[in-house]
């Protein structure tokens, strides 16, 4: 595939993987340009059907109005359960990386 | 330069106090003063394999809001994943919403020095909150971030304007407004900290659209609007440009700074929340939750106005801050003397909130104390000077005014006899000023004050001055000397 | 002496429940055959000896009691995207290693409320994103009945666990085909329920609207024992639906079958197609009647079934960021970088082409053209299956294009191993239930007949099962591994 005919390009792929903050290798670059157009390639055949006037659609079977009543319960985790996987805690609190 | 016109426009998120629990989890919602995640669960702490779940009172209180802010209500209301990585997002999204919000296209009225104006809503929809960061000193030279998400999923109204603001004082107006009127549906205690919140939107003729984001209190946004203004402003005098950008509000130091980082390349994909249902609004849903709001700002000012006899400007003071009101109604209904108890509240109590930081329901003492006290002044118990400084003592220890009047000696005297005791020994004293005060009217009332001093300011200021003029009047009659 | 080899679920909890069987002879029955056989197939990611052993002492105490339950006793294995309290759950990815759910899955929960005993986290694709369980960080399993074959997948290693008798009954989750293509390969009955039977809290996201957890057996009345337990509403998710499972089974007797042409096109294996066929004419030799239709649509299914899983998989596998749990990401960086580099080191390679493409999808100038359009897609293929199950009973198709295959010989190729979906995406995307039952073996290898229903018609293609297991004892049929 010609370069000029790629959907997507290697900027756009570079500015995809900040969004989903993904690091790439170069090597992951090199297939995802080659294989993410493939697969583009062949989502467009949706592009035949005439999709015009139809609502999207929202929960498959058109349930509605689901909620639950304001009241205390469901399974509250202890401080000890909710920082039990983190990797990295200090007083009680999560440890995140640095913001700048 | 100062002509130049200036828009403005807010994104207000306003956290729903009146829940029990968080918006999408059972967790509660009272997060404030609890050890660091403690208030958590699976769901708002995002750990994988967790659904949300809508609280139906989010949804009714978010409706009162939108009716409240006179908004078309839509009939199907949908939320939508709003996609950006935050440490304080346990799922590195928000539940938010985007096509078919809530409710959109309302308005309220403001009133500045006087003059009404109209500021249209464009949307009213419900988010939920993020956790908070904690950093070691200042967010730029943390060495790392702490994370608490005890806050994360509180339910938030978001209630976006459009550019319809001119000044910060109509910025400020809209959200006093707009946090009374929160306070009179009990949807949202503005007083408690960091309940409200915004993201302001500001250009000047010539320069270009800034946001300044996250300003942590409503009160923070006439400051940084105003720096804001300054900044643009010597800007373009200087003949330079105004970016387009995000800016962040430094509360410390009273000034907006550029958000640098290049990770602000925003693009949120927005997409249908697939865990959650669309919520249809009924028109009888809608109209069982608009008879039931209660009485709104507007309308009870204009009440007070009618019932009170008050000025325009009294009710607006009080509707303010609706605890502020309520503890005026309370008072006149007890004590019965509306103008004296509005000048009360908003004069003396109002006064002595401000000079203390506080809030009214921080007060140890309510409106019957103070109608107490008040009582005691019209009984001539106490002076309204010492009443005055009685409040302030009521303020500072929560005391009954009685006791307080007692165990400082605090009373009004008003006898003559006791008064005739302090005149003359101030007679004796001022010798000087009487041979004057015999001579010359007007330095009685030097006299009066020097015996108000000598009681402490206890004594009848009335009564101290029939008592000294009578003394004087006496004392030209024996030297044979008519009135001067 | 008890046979794994013949044994169900339903007569496990029968023997337990009479006595005759303590539930830890069961567990250790299961345990030493996952010894001998798993080091071969790899069907599990983690076998949780101790928890099940410590479980079934439970058990066994309390029947004592008195406690019955309908699964009293009975192994099940949990595929590793469904989270188990205190059992590792990784989701066969690296970005997951050591993460300990703090809590049950509602489907774990109530198959613990009835007796049944988790015994191991069995093999998948990473984040149930491929199509063979060859894309897991744990290696991939191999199929029982040619241990060069790939299972299917992603349920791969229930599959492969199940076909084996490693565990009478598994646990899959299948999000556009991933029980029912295992179930194929592995030449046992898998059954996706109708969208919203069956609560996916605890189920690890990959694609919300379209995902189900359904079970894995060897017998089909185990099948409907299962659906029995796991399904019905919890309060957790709020995409449940009313529903509540029936089934007594009467015959196929006046079924009428649909037959859509474009699923016995020549893209598929011919012997795939006469396999299918004759459980077609076997079904019409006990009363059933079949017409040959057309479901043109079905052309579009598969892209906009990728479309719509990736765009749901970007948002959902957001939260991986190391902070919370999981892999730990790096200190020495500032949050963005530290977040790339986990999530660039700790997700697989088709999860990150998925994560990218999903982004595209939704992103600014892209979102009409692929998300909402495969949505509005996904409306016009749902009404197009309800309009034929209007007229008939089940649809049958192809549960897949071909027989299993080789290991590695589509790996390199991400296109031609999505084309394994091709023929169960409908369901997923309609939101309708569908079966894949053995219709036999091609060159000793099993191959499967799917069968798609009504909403919550989950009884009639048990109906279908059963009529087939009947009258071809498909559930004795055991792959030489296992009968070591």
């Amino acid at each position: 595939m010609a370069r000029s005919e790629l959907t997507i390009t290697p900027e756009l792929l570079d500015h995809l993987s900040n969004l989903a903050k993904l690091k790439l290798t170069e090597e992951e670059k090199r297939i995802f340009i080659r294989d993410l157009n493939r697969i583009l390639e062949y989502f467009n055949v949706i592009d035949e059907v005439d999709t015009s006037g139809v609502d999207q659609v929202f929960h498959i079977l058109g349930l509605t109005n689901t909620m639950r009543e304001d009241e205390v319960g469901g399974e509250p985790l202890s401080q000890e359960q909710a920082l039990s996987n983190a990797a990295s805690k200090e007083e009680g609190y999560i440890k995140a990386p640095r913001m700048v | 330069m100062s002509g130049l016109q200036v828009k403005i426009g807010l994104e207000c998120h306003c956290q729903v106090t009146s829940l029990k629990t968080k918006m999408f989890c059972r967790c509660s919602s009272d997060y404030r003063g609890k050890p660091p995640n403690v208030n958590v669960c699976p769901t708002c702490l995002g750990l994988p394999g967790s659904l949300p779940y809508l609280n139906r009172r989010a949804v009714e209180e978010a409706l009162k809001v939108a009716l409240a802010l006179n908004c078309k209500i839509n009939r199907k209301m949908v939320f939508y994943r709003k996609n950006y990585f935050y440490p304080d997002l346990s799922k590195n999204f928000q539940i938010s919403q985007y096509d078919f919000p809530l409710a959109v296209d309302g308005y309220v009225t403001i009133n500045v020095n006087g003059r009404e104006k109209t500021i249209r809503i464009r949307r009213v929809h419900m988010e939920e909150d993020p956790g908070r960061l904690v950093y070691k000193g200042r967010i730029d030279t943390s060495p790392y971030t702490l994370v608490d998400y005890n806050r994360m999923g509180i339910a938030l109204i978001e209630v976006v304007t459009e550019p319809d603001m001119e000044s910060p004082a109509e910025a400020k107006a809209f959200l006093e407004e707009l946090r009374s009127i929160l306070e009179h549906l009990e949807v949202s205690d503005g007083s408690l900290e960091g309940s409200m919140r915004c993201d302001v939107n500001i250009s000047i003729a010539g320069g270009t659209r800034v946001e300044i984001k996250n300003i942590s209190s409503f009160k923070d946004v006439e400051k940084a609007l105003a720096y804001e203004i300054m900044r643009q402003r010597n800007l373009l005098r200087m003949g330079r440009e105004v970016k387009r950008e995000t800016r962040h509000w430094d509360e410390v130091r009273g000034i907006t700074v550029a958000l640098r980082a290049k990770e602000e390349e925003m693009d949120y994909r927005y997409f249908p929340e697939p865990d959650l249902v669309p919520v249809e609004i009924s028109d009888d849903f809608i109209e069982k939750v608009r008879s039931s709001l209660p009485e709104l700002p507007s309308a009870r000012r204009a009440r007070l106005v009618e019932q009170y006899n008050l000025t325009e400007y009294e009710a607006r003071v009080l509707t303010a801050d609706k605890q502020l009101a309520d503890f005026f109604e309370k008072l006149a209904s007890i004590h019965g003397k509306p103008k004296v108890d509005c000048s009360v509240v908003i004069n003396e109590l109002l006064r002595l909130l401000n000079e203390k930081n506080i809030e009214v329901r921080d007060l140890k003492f309510t409106p019957k104390e103070v109608a107490d006290l008040l009582f005691m002044v019209d009984e001539g118990v106490v002076s309204w000077k010492s009443a005055k400084y009685i409040l302030r003592r009521m303020v500072e220890t929560g005391e009954h005014p009685k006791k307080i009047a007692e165990a400082e000696g605090i009373r009004r005297i008003s006898s003559v006899e006791e008064i005739e005791k302090f005149v003359s020994k101030v007679f004796e004293e001022h010798k000087g000023d009487v041979e004057a005060a015999i001579k010359d009217d007007k330095v009685i009332h030097r006299l009066v004050g020097e015996v108000l001093k000598e009681t402490r300011m206890l004594a009848d200021p009335k009564i101290t001055f029939q008592v000294v003029s009578k003394r004087i009047r006496e004392l030209r009659a024996e030297r044979g000397l008519a009135s001067a | 002496m008890v046979n794994p080899l013949t044994l169900t679920a339903k007569e496990i909890a029968q023997q337990v429940s009479s006595g005759s069987l303590s539930a830890l002879d069961v567990v250790e029955l299961y345990l030493d055959r996952i010894r001998r056989l798993n080091p071969k197939i790899n069907a599990f990611i983690t076998v949780a000896e101790e928890q099940a052993r410590r479980a079934a002492e439970e058990v066994d105490k309390a029947v004592k009691k008195g406690f019955r339950g309908r699964l009293l006793g009975v192994p099940i294995a949990v595929k590793d995207v469904i989270s188990t309290k205190g059992i590792e759950t990784t989701c066969a990815s690296k970005i997951l290693r050591g993460y300990v759910p703090p809590y049950d899955a509602t489907v774990v929960k109530r198959l613990k409320a009835e007796g049944a005993i988790v015994i191991g986290k069995t093999n998948m694709d990473e984040f149930a994103m491929g199509s063979s369980t060859e894309l897991s960080a744990y290696g991939p399993t191999r199929n029982p009945w040619s241990l060069d074959r790939v299972t299917g997948g992603s349920s791969g290693g229930s599959g492969a666990a199940t076909s084996a008798r490693m565990a009478p009954t598994s646990l899959g989750s299948d999000t556009g085909g991933s029980v029912r293509c295992p179930a194929s390969f592995c030449g046992i009955v898998g059954l996706k329920p109708t969208y919203g039977v069956v609560s996916r809290y605890g189920l690890i996201s990959y694609a919300c609207s379209l995902e189900q957890i359904g079970p894995m057996t060897v017998d089909v009345e185990d099948c409907a024992l299962l659906m029995e337990v796991i399904s019905g509403r919890d309060g957790f998710d709020s995409t449940l639906i009313d529903y509540e499972f029936r089934w007594s089974y009467e015959g196929v007797k006046g079924l009428r079958i649909a037959v859509p042409k474009e699923f016995f096109s020549e893209g598929t294996d011919e012997r795939v197609l006469e396999s299918v066929w004759r459980v077609i004419k076997l079904l019409e030799s006990n009363g059933a009647v079949y017409e040959e239709v057309s479901l043109p649509l079905s052309r579009y299914a598969l892209a906009a079934y990728y479309i719509i899983a990736m765009s749901e998989a970007s948002s959902n596998l957001a939260r991986y960021d190391g902070i919370r749990y999981g892999m730990p990401y790096d200190p020495s960086l500032p949050w963005h970088e530290a977040f790339s580099k986990v999530r660039g080191e700790g997700f697989g390679l088709e999860v990150k082409r998925r994560i990218i493409l999903g982004t595209f999808a939704l992103s600014a100038g892209y979102y009409g053209r692929y998300y909402l359009k495969a949505l509005k897609l996904r409306a016009m293929i749902r009404d197009q299956v309800l309009s034929l199950l209007k007229r008939f009973d089940v649809i049958a198709t192809p549960t897949t294009p071909f027989p299993p295959f080789k290991l590695g010989e589509k790996i390199e190729d991400p296109l031609s191993l999505y084309m394994a979906d091709i023929d169960t995406v409908v369901a997923n995307l309609a939101g309708v239930p569908a079966i894949s039952i053995p219709a036999g073996l091609v060159d000793g290898l099993p191959v499967g007949a799917q069968f798609m229903a009504n909403y919550c018609r989950e009884d009639v293609l048990l109906t279908v099962a059963k009529c087939v297991q009947d009258e071809t004892h498909f559930d004795k049929l055991v792959p030489g591994v296992a009968k070591a």
